[in-house]
């Protein structure tokens, strides 16, 4: 059978962990391509209104696979958290019934992620829907946590996540990072928000790739380690209920307080509900900390050029504070 | 003693207040919602924040600005809805932004990593306050029993006034009635006092004669707040009512605190309309939506296909602008809709709607409805 995996929604190091999982497996597996014009119009026709950007690309996505291949494997993302009841947004447990109103094979399993048991019981059940063996199934499974596991350690080393998966799928392996934290002495600008956002080039207009031109060193949350956010979020009266809201809050908490950190960019989808909690929590510690922070909220209708004069005006206010931090 | 209020949905203050008075805290009538009430709300929350927080934080800013408020008091939860999460940015709106000082009250429950039991322990010794334990807990049960008789019956009479509104010409008569009861129920002290004011207010409306020899049928599913709260919603119910719909509602206050709040009661409450179990909720939902999404996502999609089967005429769906779960039981009554052949009017409400849209709206579903009907019943 040869299985879709569609991107939108579905982020690293997850897309890695499944290919390579399935293809041990013995299945054909297709990654969808960059996110294009043609790929955006189709999920913006074909998806729900209100819906978020990344959502109706997913259906985007999703479309363009259904054309090639015999399913689209989207698995239901209940939990990548240690805690069970930190789960992901609502879009996502629901992501598999959307599919299937645009797509008409879907094949989905509940996915709870956060640790080894649950993690393996997973892909068990993956391997008993496909009719693999428990040996086939665990060596499978083994090979696809070590692929992970290095995707999510090149990211944590400043590759985007499209060059970690080269890297590990396909042994491209190249020195040079796409984003790395140490920009040689020049100040360092954060960016934080979900990672199906800011490292999707097509709609977040190269945001990462444009600062970088600019002259800046760039953080992202992917960069920072698990326990340094979960101890950054014990500030909260409780935790956000979604694992990688919590992980956004969580980095831009820790980068505001970095000393070379010289400003925050948070970048969200437009109707994100999820990011209407981050957001503020972002800002009101941005106000107490005296950080920059600007907000850039992307849909399918964003302008480049307009987010080029807000990005130039946020980087003259950055060298600016800086230039009077050294005076 | 606590002088608590808490945020305004629909008639629940009548519930909440019955519990208060008995434990011996003054309770303060949360105020109905203005115009200013959203505008305050809207200058202070996020911007992509629910309707409902918007109006809820309002609601509180103008609490708080009577200065006769200390305490405030709601419900958490554990997700993976946003409303779990409002009592934490009402905390951090209200006091680190505007500056109110008060004493917050945010109803957790003890499940890890949100919420433990010493919080919960905290919360009770705040309410015991200078009562003796057993004194309490009596107090506890009776004021529970109350707070429940009532919340059932005003939402019992509710349901009638919904159907039977569409039968008159002339609503305001059955709105008095209404308010009327209301009052009475909200004063009543003893459980029999509640039960009499309800049984007049009953007898009452069933003795209108109907101005109308039929009406259409139309289902009201969505998101709880929306649906329940008549500001929010531009009293959608009642311009349907007005225009000869009857209405039946799906989402209800009570049975949202049975099937939540206390999931796992050894003795099943007894439920107002009758036909909200979890079996029935995911037996109606299964080829569309196949798992919990948050918030009423789930039941929209099970009660649509209920209403379905049920030989209504059509499905009115109420959701605040950006909720996370209705948007997906949206794009699933999409699909919902399309099977069945079933007309489902989806109504996203936020601080920018305006009423002459809604109405032209809901009149165009209204023709359709009627259309549909008048074509089946030439074929048949």
């Amino acid at each position: 059978m040869k299985f879709g995996i569609p991107r939108g929604l579905y982020y690293e190091p997850f897309i890695t962990e499944w290919k390579v999982f399935l293809e041990e497996l013995g299945e054909e597996v297709e990654i969808s391509p960059s996110t294009n014009k043609l790929i955006l119009d189709e999920g913006v026709r074909e998806g729900t209104n209100e819906a978020c950007i990344s959502l109706k690309l997913t259906i985007g996505h999703a479309i363009y696979l259904s054309k090639k291949v015999d399913s689209i494997f989207a698995p239901r993302l209940m939990n990548v958290d240690k805690w069970k009841r930190i789960t992901l947004c609502p879009k996502f447990r629901g992501l598999p019934d959307l599919l299937r109103v645009s797509v008409p094979n879907v094949f989905t399993l509940n996915a709870f992620l956060g640790n080894f048991r649950r993690r393996f019981s997973f892909y068990l059940s993956v391997g008993r829907e496909l009719g693999a063996g428990f040996l086939r199934t665990l060596k499978a499974y083994g090979r696809a946590r070590s692929a992970s596991r290095l995707v999510s350690y090149l990211m944590k080393r400043g590759f985007t996540p499209d060059e970690a998966r080269n890297i590990v799928l396909n042994g491209n392996f190249s020195l040079k990072s796409g984003i790395s934290e140490d920009g040689n002495g020049f100040p360092v600008i954060g960016v934080v928000g979900y990672p199906y956002i800011i490292y999707d080039d097509y709609v977040s207009h190269s945001l990462i790739k444009r600062i970088k031109e600019m002259g800046f060193g760039v953080i992202t949350p992917e960069m920072l380690g698990e326990e340094e956010i979960n101890e950054a979020l014990k500030v909260l009266f409780k935790p956000l209920f979604w694992s990688q809201s919590n992980r956004v809050l969580g980095s831009a908490f820790i980068m505001l307080r970095k000393p070379e950190v010289e400003g925050l960019i948070h970048i969200s989808s437009f109707g994100c509900g999820t990011d209407a909690w981050v957001s503020k929590l972002i800002e009101l510690e941005a106000r107490k900390l005296n950080k920059p922070l600007m907000r850039i909220v992307v849909d399918e209708h964003t302008a480049e050029a307009g987010l080029v004069t807000r990005l130039e005006a946020f980087t003259d206010l950055v060298r600016w504070r800086r230039g009077r931090a050294i005076v | 003693m606590m002088k608590l209020t808490l945020p305004r949905m629909g008639y629940s203050y009548i519930g909440f207040r019955a519990v208060f008075d008995v434990l011996g805290h003054e309770f303060i009538e949360p105020l109905p919602l203005t115009k200013r009430t959203l505008d305050l709300g809207v200058k202070h929350a996020p911007e992509f924040a629910c309707f409902p927080f918007k109006l809820t934080l309002g609601n509180l800013i103008e609490a708080l600005e009577t200065g006769r408020v200390d305490t405030i008091i709601t419900a958490g939860g554990i997700g993976p809805c946003r409303y779990g999460f409002y009592g934490v940015m009402y905390e951090k709106i209200l006091k680190e932004e505007l500056g109110y000082s008060f004493d917050f009250i945010l109803l957790d429950p003890p499940i890890k990593p949100y919420g433990n039991f010493k919080r919960v322990w905290e919360i009770v010794k705040k309410w015991k306050s200078e009562l003796s334990w057993g004194e309490f807990f009596r107090r506890v049960v009776q004021g529970f029993k109350l707070a429940w008789k009532k919340l059932k019956r005003v939402e019992e009479l509710e349901a009638l006034v919904l159907k039977k509104r569409g039968w008159v010409k002339d609503v305001s008569r059955i709105d008095g009635i209404l308010k009327n009861a209301l009052g009475k129920i909200d004063r009543a002290k003893e459980l029999e006092d509640v039960d009499l004011a309800f049984e007049e207010a009953k007898r009452d409306i069933e003795s209108i004669t109907p101005d109308r020899d039929e009406v259409l049928k139309v289902g009201i599913v969505g998101e709880i707040y929306t649906v329940l709260e008549p500001f929010s919603n531009l009293n959608t119910e009642r311009l349907l009512n007005e225009r000869g719909v009857e209405i039946e509602r799906s989402v209800w206050t009570t049975e949202f605190i049975e099937y939540n709040i206390f999931p796992g009661l050894p003795f099943p409450l007894k439920q107002i309309v009758g036909y909200d179990t979890k079996e029935k909720i995911e037996e109606y939902s299964k080829p569309y939506l196949n798992e919990f999404v948050g918030g009423h996502g789930r039941e929209s999609v099970a009660h649509t296909v209920m209403f379905y089967k049920m030989g209504f005429d059509g499905v009115v769906h109420i959701l605040p602008f950006s909720c996370m779960p209705e948007i997906v039981a949206r794009g699933i009554l999409e699909r919902v809709s399309k099977e069945l052949d079933f007309p489902i009017l989806s109504l996203s409400f936020d601080e920018f709607t305006g009423e002459a849209g809604l109405i032209t709206r809901l009149e165009a579903f209204i023709d359709l409805l009627n259309m549909r009907k008048k074509k089946r019943r030439a074929v048949a």
